[in-house]
């Protein structure tokens, strides 16, 4: 559901005063030196295998962030300190795993399918304690999805931004992002092509090709802007995959790229006019992507680990393997795909049993007839309550479902 | 409800399809070469200790098949978590430490009479999604595997045709992509991981037109035919005419360009090459330049450059004598001479031999090259049976009365959906097929019910036997 205009507003004027009131500086003064010379300075709430996250305030916006062992050059800590190994916190059962395999743990959870419909925010968000007892620390989401619904979008990103980042290492793996998909992901910092990977095409339609436009419109491009900043991504990348802006290209003598929604850039990446979508050579000339991975190993490497253990079973036709959160992810979109495809079918199937009944004097026949709706009527029900995306695509409203059961409880007493 | 329309296809179904690895042992063990072992042990650093047999060893990871009784079963172990590795009955020999190809003398192999490298040749020939299908490339796939290739030829030779009309090479039909994006994984991603190794692959372009032209783009070495082209694509920018909004349209080609896009750099091909294919308003020229060609996004400037794709606006628009005569330059279609200057093929060639001749195979090869014609010919007369099948079955449905006694009103409907069940069971088999055209004979989809409708006119006749009475 597209987010309303009082809830922008506030939103917006929340930011603006967080802008205002929040100190520029971090939040605490441990240091960290990049290796291209970049300090970044707050506090350092996570390391795992010369990994760290630290957390600071930019733009009024408070945000951790994710540094890989190659992005490092040395740790300063407020409390002079050595870093401790692993001070995450996590169960006893997660503690034990780790131990026993002394490298940090990984897997691969799937985003694929339409977005608010099989690529959902809550599978995702119930996944987190089954990554948690299997005592992951890198996620890798390998997106595959040609978009969705608009209002899937800010439920993707806030369980990703305020739940994912603060617990694991959380890497994007592009295989196909497109429109909504491209824009659920861009929360996530580290975002890892495949080498055929795509990325963009987010412009909001609706109808006939109609363009999402007016006030709309602005409501989409600011939310792209705050989930730009959550992902330290220019915003002026994603307003050219929204939108026929150009977007055009700078890099500086030490290797800083600089975007303008114009052509006063050196390279052109999207001509004005058209509609950005980029390819794996592009995001990587221009580091949007920190690397090139297709399979797991590739990804490895990209993400800077001398070892890396690959949680889940081996399936067959699976290139990576299958944690028990994934087994989830895929049991949720087969969930969710039987009941989209199956929907309108419960819904004739439902409808001709009370055409029938309702034509039926035989009161013994009649109550099969009833039965057979009410077998039907739950399976809508029951698509409807653990899919709501799909009740609101299809228009049922809730009294709907009471009228029904009014119905048949009518049909029975004739 | 305003929504973000989903396009693109989704290759949930295909990923979906779970199942545990290599329960069928024989084909989880043959990775190649005699270097599986036999009775071994790994001991974990937990104190269990797991028998089978040690498939491969990387600096971090054991492969290792897994024994209990008569089953078996993969598994990846981290090295960190073992103990020890006890070797079996052929301790001295090592696992392989890497995905290489078999090299001949492979025991896992059937006979293939020759020491040399084997080639297995896939044709890939009649119409795409017709003939050229999901189905029958895995069949194909699993044929081949048998012989553990090394070197798979990809032979792209798709009828160029719409309902049996022969179609000109400025005709596109660019979302047929689309269905190139289900096939490619079955080729690049799952028999790496099926077949344990990757096979060398080599197409030999003969006639890849629509959205079979990205296919050959994935891979590294491409031959083309003297008459061979690569094309059909060109009507990407007018598939949606002047409906709704210039914006969403392009976003709309944005979104194709961008599969395309990524298809040839997956195969190490300049993504400039997919716009020339497929956008009439994309220039394109080139130049050599110390033999190597440089692309220009541009009209040519000079005597040295030529022009590969103009805009096609105005006066650059192609006129009809040179679309009669295939040489249009609105948009692009690779044929053998700027294939090569292009450094997308390797080299021209007109017979197999040829091709293996130019990969240095034409001596001790073994080459299997007819298993995959035979197949895709079996393939193709399964698929006219079924649209006969299929036109039988509805038309035997459309004649049934349902009339006399109740028993045998009662068994009527039960012919009736059984005949739509039958039907039912063809479309899944099916699935995705594009169905052939005959003149004067009917369409499959002008006659066949949709999936969903046949399950709601089955519930229709259940419940009409429901309402009737003795």
């Amino acid at each position: 559901m597209r987010r309303g205009l009082v809830t922008s507003l506030i939103q917006a004027l929340a930011v603006l005063i967080a802008m205002a009131i929040a100190p520029s500086a971090a939040l605490a003064d441990d240091r960290v030196t990049l290796a291209d010379g970049t300090v970044v300075e707050g506090e350092i709430v996570r390391e795992v295998g010369g990994a760290v996250w630290i957390k600071r305030t930019v733009g009024g916006i408070e945000q951790t962030t994710f540094y890989g062992p190659k992005d490092i050059t040395s740790i300063e800590r407020d409390s002079g300190a050595p870093a401790p190994s692993d001070p995450v916190k996590a169960s006893d059962e997660r503690q034990d795993r780790a131990a026993r395999s002394g490298v940090p743990r990984a897997c691969v959870l799937t985003m694929e399918g339409t977005v608010g419909i099989q690529m959902a925010a809550k599978p995702l968000e119930e996944a987190i304690p089954v990554l948690e007892a299997d005592g992951i620390d890198v996620v890798v989401l390998r997106v595959h999805s040609g978009g969705g619904l608009l209002l899937e979008i800010q439920h993707i990103q806030d369980v990703i931004h305020e739940e994912y980042k603060k617990r694991f290492r959380v890497v994007a793996w592009i295989d196909y992002a497109i429109s909504a998909a491209a824009m659920s992901s861009h929360v996530m910092e580290e975002i890892v092509f495949y080498p055929q990977g795509a990325y963009g095409a987010c412009t909001g339609w609706f109808g006939a090709l109609q363009a999402v436009e007016g006030r709309e419109l602005e409501e989409v491009l600011a939310q792209m802007e705050e989930a730009s900043a959550r992902g330290q991504h220019d915003f002026k990348i994603m307003r050219s995959m929204q939108i026929e802006e150009p977007l055009t290209a700078t890099i500086d003598a030490d290797g800083v790229v600089h975007w303008y929604n114009s052509e006063e850039g050196d390279y052109t990446v999207n001509s004005k006019g058209h509609i950005l979508t980029f390819d794996s050579e592009q995001a990587m000339k221009f580091k949007f992507a920190k690397g090139i991975a297709s399979n797991i190993e590739e990804m490895q490497e990209v993400l800077g680990y001398p070892e890396l253990e690959w949680v889940g079973d081996e399936v067959s036709g699976v290139p990576y393997p299958v944690c028990r959160a994934e087994r989830d992810q895929r049991k949720w979109r087969d969930d969710v795909t039987e009941a989209e495809e199956r929907l309108t079918e419960y819904y004739a199937k439902y409808a001709i049993s009370i055409a029938n009944a309702q034509g039926e004097q035989d009161e013994r026949i009649r109550g099969q007839l009833v039965g057979r709706a009410k077998r039907e009527l739950a399976q809508i029900e029951r698509a409807c309550k653990e899919h709501p995306n799909l009740q609101l695509l299809n228009g049922i409203p809730d009294f709907w479902f009471e009228e029904q059961h009014r119905l048949l409880r009518e049909l029975m007493r004739r | 409800m305003r929504k973000m329309r989903w396009v693109g296809r989704t290759i949930a179904g295909l990923t979906l399809a779970l199942g545990l690895v290599a329960m069928s042992a024989p084909e989880a063990r043959a990775f190649g070469t005699s270097m599986v072992v036999e009775g071994d042990q790994l001991i974990l650093k937990d104190g269990r200790i797991v028998e089978g047999e040690l498939i491969e060893e990387t600096e971090t990871s054991i492969r290792f098949l897994v024994k209990v009784g008569s089953i078996s079963a993969e598994q990846t172990y981290a090295k960190s978590d073992v103990l020890a590795i006890e070797r079996g009955d052929e301790a001295g020999d090592e696992p392989k430490t890497d995905a290489a190809a078999p090299k001949t003398s492979d025991p896992s192999r059937p006979a293939t009479g020759g020491d040399g490298p084997v080639v297995y040749v896939m044709e890939l020939s009649g119409v795409f999604q017709t003939d050229i299908t999901v189905q029958s490339i895995e069949k194909m796939v699993a044929d081949a595997k048998k012989y553990r290739p090394d070197y798979l030829v990809l032979v792209m030779d798709n009828r160029w045709e719409i309902f049996g009309q022969e179609l000109p090479e400025d005709v596109g039909f660019f979302d047929s992509l689309f269905y190139t994006e289900e096939i490619e994984p079955i080729l690049t991603t799952e028999i790496p991981k099926d077949w344990g190794y990757t096979p060398e692959y080599i197409v030999w372009v003969k006639n890849a037109m629509g959205g079979l032209c990205f296919l050959p783009l994935n891979f590294k070495t491409i031959y083309f035919h003297s008459k061979g082209r690569l094309g059909g694509v060109g009507d990407l920018i007018h598939m949606f005419g002047s409906t709704g909004d210039e914006r969403v349209r392009e976003k709309q080609f944005s979104l194709r360009l961008g599969v395309a896009r990524g298809m040839a750099i997956h195969g190490g091909y300049d993504p400039r090459l997919a716009m020339a294919l497929a956008r009439e308003d994309f220039v394109l020229s080139y130049r050599m330049n110390r033999g190597v060609p440089e692309l220009l996004e541009r009209m040519p400037e000079g005597p040295g450059e030529l022009l590969l794709t103009d805009n096609g606006a105005g006066e650059n628009g192609d006129t009809i004598d040179v679309l009669a005569r295939g040489q249009g330059n609105d948009t692009l279609t690779l044929k053998a001479d700027n294939a090569l200057d292009l450094r997308v093929s390797k080299g021209t060639v007109d017979t197999l031999t040829d091709l293996l001749r130019e990969e240095g195979l034409a001596r001790d090869a073994t080459v299997i090259e007819e298993n995959s014609r035979r197949i895709i010919e079996s393939w193709s007369d399964s698929v006219v049976r079924a649209q006969r099948s299929l036109f039988d079955l509805i038309r035997d449905f459309s004649e049934i009365q349902v009339q006399g006694d109740y028993s045998e009103r009662t068994r009527a409907r039960g012919l009736q959906i059984r005949k739509l069940e039958q039907v039912m069971s063809i479309m899944n088999r099916f699935e995705g097929v594009s169905w052939p055209f005959e003149p004067g004979a009917p369409y499959v989809p002008q006659f066949v019910p949709p999936q969903q409708q046949l399950e709601i006119m089955i519930e229709q006749i259940r419940q009409e036997q429901l309402r009737d009475k003795r």
